[in-house]
């Protein structure tokens, strides 16, 4: 990703140079390694690519803040989406969210995932980006969660199950009935 | 993992080549997954990061390194 090449005027009026680099190396290898699968999750929980992108970097500096804490006693993958989930929850809690109607204009859509070189892929990508939220903001919390999970294909049963704080079993059962529920909603959006 | 008993599909327009377009106009094509998990896997293989968050990460990160500005400089400072 290219640096960041523009000045900005600080509070008082001196000129300040956008940071180019991480402060912290090991830091800026963890952003590039997860920050796609965080930003995910964040986008298809909270339904709006504007707060997807805050949360996002809300999520990150929570990590960078707690680093320190980090013992390592799980994988990095699972603390930052432990993070990521209990960040997203709170925001869905505070606003209520999931009671209103998501009023997202579609031309969001067609900028937030859309990483096709051609038209023809950015209008297949925001074609399937919209369904697929469609269909997951009328899934149960729970499937949805899961499937958004389910999704990375980095993370195991045994740590989807630790994240939702339950047996690697019920994962499995609740999973089954997750896909099958998404399978029909998907179908009846189109 | 479990794979459900119908594949989903997603129908979506699909520009033709020049020639095709010039014959019949436009076609559709079918992309298949075997399971939900396969079609969030690809959409979320192709969501993007958008680079404000990374510049505003290194912003906020670097603030946060940065020791705090002491008192007696910004009294002199006027």
């Amino acid at each position: 990703m290219a640096p960041a090449a523009y000045d900005e005027k600080s509070v008082d009026g001196t000129t300040q140079e956008k940071p180019a680099t991480w402060s912290s190396r090991e830091f800026g290898e963890i952003y590039e390694e997860y920050s796609r699968q965080i930003y995910y999750l964040a986008l298809r929980m909270l339904s709006d690519p504007a707060q997807a992108e805050d949360a996002t970097h809300d999520i990150f500096l929570k990590a960078f803040r707690s680093m320190q804490q980090f013992r390592g006693d799980s994988a990095v993958r699972t603390w930052l989406y432990r993070i990521a989930i209990n960040h997203c929850r709170n925001l869905i809690q505070s606003w209520h969210r999931r009671t209103m109607v998501t009023n997202v204009d579609d031309a969001f859509w067609e900028h937030s995932s859309a990483s096709a070189d051609t038209p023809l892929q950015i209008m297949e990508t925001a074609e399937l980006g919209k369904r697929i939220q469609k269909t997951l903001d009328r899934l149960p919390d729970e499937y949805r969660l899961l499937l958004l999970l389910v999704a990375d294909r980095q993370l195991g049963y045994d740590q989807i199950a630790e994240l939702t704080g339950q047996t690697s079993d019920a994962v499995r059962g609740k999973l089954y009935r997750a896909r099958k529920a998404f399978a029909e909603l998907f179908r009846k959006s189109e | 993992m479990d794979i459900p008993h119908k594949k989903l599909e997603q129908r979506t327009e699909n520009e033709t080549t020049q020639e095709q377009q010039q014959q019949s106009g436009q076609q559709q094509t079918v992309r298949q997954f075997s399971s939900a998990e396969e079609m969030l896997q690809h959409d979320a293989e192709q969501t993007t990061v958008p680079d404000a968050v990374e510049i505003r990460l290194k912003r906020s990160t670097t603030d946060l390194a940065r020791p705090a500005f002491p008192w007696w400089k910004r009294w002199f400072r006027g």
